[in-house]
């Protein structure tokens, strides 16, 4: 059972731990930099944890532990998943958990990967139980959809989080049709396709090719020059005679395949 | 016996071994500067087996010689290297493998005073990018790196998870060799193949997943990076050599060698090899001190990095053009057949002369 003060240091390296992942830094995490961010020597932190790999699996148990803790409080159904996302990006702590770049010691990675996975997992089986999701997309492609929009809403890097959170608060990110501007990677990403009308497809900064059919590369020639994602849906409804939905729904999968290849 | 023409520059060039699964870098950099220069330069194929076929390819090497092994020491290696010269008359060379460029490292400045001129790095850059040190080198200069660990002993494996470390992981050579490995067994079995190989230490390293992005460039020895290309590997042997490869053009990859470069201050060639993991971070596994293997695809790619390099020695003015991106290479295996007069003259006499050899085989009898 701890003491008081061994409770109170364990906060604080918890805390510690928690703005070093906020910050995507995980990977480098030293205990010089815990004991920094913490306010605590080197030596107090040595007398509480035994090595920094203790101290990080920790850590990750007990984020781990509160974020299983969120997932079964959750109710059923679509309100249930706007209920985590809010949940989520109220407990920062957990966003950063979920998100951030995981540390490099393989069985800590494992420990973390687990907890992700778990959540990956409950998340996916409630997408499935849902009544209201896209006819003929996949729950793979969904939660692949969702936790990339969890993503970039929690990004340090990407300028437009706040709008991204403020959505996902809101609504989920396949809904009503809509195709949000980021569903796509991103448009320096799209210009730099080399395309060919054959169907095929090169990424000159990874090396991977690829083919398309002839809808796809028309959704990328697009893309190439507008990221406005409403205005593709309209265009491939009308050039391809489908309907608004069957366009939303191939466009979803679409995007999540591109996705995938282009990182 | 001294070339024809005293216009021309003489340009040696070593690992011309062309095993087709694990190629030295020479024969490929001899083509490239074929490529640039046509007949207009003399090469000189220097290797140290009778069987590196590069020696034997006359429309690549204009002569050919055996050096004796790096584990002969560089007395040796001085001795043959001024006789060598009082034949050939060098200008340049061009190292191609780890296992030699120390002692040409130790050696350059005597090699200097034969005449013969090379941009390579120094003893202390050699060092500072050996993989017992690259993890250091990788943190000065911000860049991520996988756990490494020297050891001296298989039993390691038999009990590396009271160390934190788990399978698969790979097995390094301290110059050559990596392999996966997945169990203990498997892995004392590459510690002994690697120490019998390479000698101490042998390396454990965590193994990462993703695929490898590899550069290679110029180290202008005042921290620019002077040229680069870059690839992925598309499919690999079993040693994990490419066989096929793409060039590509990556900010990420080229800013992080570029890093290394200036924290090195690096001179001479490199190849920086680096792993891309599925989350688009980077790795960096390898820092080789000289052209690779795949430098072909380089100079076809546009950017003649072994011709750029002879023209900085000689204070020629160099011109880096940026290479193409999506130029891909593709290995295949050709044979070279070989006289017996010309294998008993490399055997015996560790040289071949392309135009004087095929006047002495036709004096020889061996029916």
């Amino acid at each position: 059972m701890k003491t008081k003060i061994a409770q109170t240091r364990w906060k604080q390296v918890l805390r510690a731990i928690d703005e070093i992942a906020g910050k995507d830094q995980l990977a480098f995490i030293t205990t010089q930099r815990v004991s920094r961010q913490s306010g605590i020597s080197d030596g107090v932190l040595f007398r509480h944890f035994s090595t920094k790999e203790v101290m990080l699996a920790t850590w990750v148990e007990t984020r781990g532990d509160q974020l299983r803790l969120l997932l079964d409080a959750m109710p059923a159904g679509r309100s249930g998943l706007i209920y985590l996302l809010q949940q989520l990006f109220q407990q920062k702590v957990l966003l950063n958990f979920l998100c951030c770049q995981p540390m490099d010691t393989p069985y800590l990675r494992q420990l973390l990967d687990s907890y992700r996975l778990q959540f990956n997992r409950v998340i996916q089986t409630r997408i499935e139980l849902m009544s209201s999701t896209p006819i003929g997309v996949t729950s793979d492609v969904l939660i692949d959809h969702l936790m990339q929009s969890i993503y970039r809403a929690w990004n340090p890097d990407n300028p437009e989080r706040d709008w991204q959170k403020e959505h996902l608060m809101n609504q989920l990110p396949w809904e009503k049709n809509e195709i949000k501007d980021n569903t796509f990677p991103s448009q320096d990403i799209m210009q730099r396709l080399a395309l060919n009308d054959s169907g095929f497809v090169f990424d000159p900064v990874n090396g991977k090719s690829f083919t398309a059919n002839e809808t796809g590369i028309y959704a990328l020639r697009f893309l190439q020059h507008s990221s406005d994602s409403e205005a593709l849906l309209v265009a491939i409804a009308r050039d391809f005679e489908v309907s608004q939905s069957d366009a939303a729904r191939d466009i979803t999968e679409f995007s999540s395949q591109l996705r995938k290849f282009l990182q | 016996m001294n070339q024809a023409s005293d216009k021309k520059i003489t340009i040696a060039v070593t690992g011309m071994n062309a095993k087709p699964d694990n190629p030295g870098p020479g024969l490929a950099v001899a083509r490239c500067l074929r490529l640039a220069h046509g007949d207009q330069v003399r090469i000189i194929g220097l290797g140290y087996d009778v069987l590196d076929a590069g020696l034997y390819l006359d429309d690549i090497c204009d002569a050919a010689y055996l050096l004796p092994y790096p584990s002969a020491g560089e007395q040796q290696l001085m001795e043959r290297m001024d006789y060598i010269q009082q034949q050939e008359s060098i200008d340049v060379l061009i190292p191609c493998l780890d296992a030699e460029l120390l002692s040409f490292s130790r050696l350059h400045h005597e090699f200097e005073h034969l005449g013969i001129r090379m941009l390579i790095p120094d003893v202390s850059q050699l060092r500072d990018r050996n993989k017992d040190r690259l993890g250091e080198l990788a943190r000065n200069a911000g860049i991520r790196y996988p756990e490494t660990k020297n050891i001296t002993s298989a039993n390691f494996f038999y009990r590396c998870h009271d160390d934190n470390w788990s399978y698969p992981m790979v097995v390094k050579g301290i110059f050559y060799d990596a392999t996966i490995v997945h169990n203990a067994d498997e892995g004392a079995e590459a510690f002994r193949n690697i120490a019998a190989s390479w000698g101490y230490p042998v390396l454990v390293q965590r193994y990462v997943e993703g695929h490898e992005v590899n550069l290679t460039a110029i180290g202008d020895g005042k921290g620019e990076l002077l040229g680069a290309v870059m690839m992925r590997k598309q499919a690999v042997t079993d040693k994990g050599k490419a066989w096929s490869c793409v060039t590509i053009e990556d900010q990420r990859l080229e800013s992080d060698a570029l890093k290394l470069v200036q924290a090195l201050q690096w001179a001479g060639p490199l190849e920086v090899e680096m792993l891309k993991e599925s989350d688009g971070q980077y790795l960096l596994i390898e820092i080789n001190p000289r052209f690779p293997a795949w430098i072909y695809l380089a100079a076809e790619a546009g950017s003649n990095l072994p011709a750029g390099l002879v023209d900085l020695i000689m204070n020629k003015q160099s011109l880096f053009e940026p290479p193409k991106t999506g130029m891909m290479m593709i290995r295949y295996a050709q044979e070279t057949v070989i006289d017996l007069s010309t294998f008993e003259a490399m055997a015996m006499h560790g040289r071949y002369i392309a135009d004087v050899n095929r006047e002495n085989g036709q004096e020889l009898n061996y029916e």
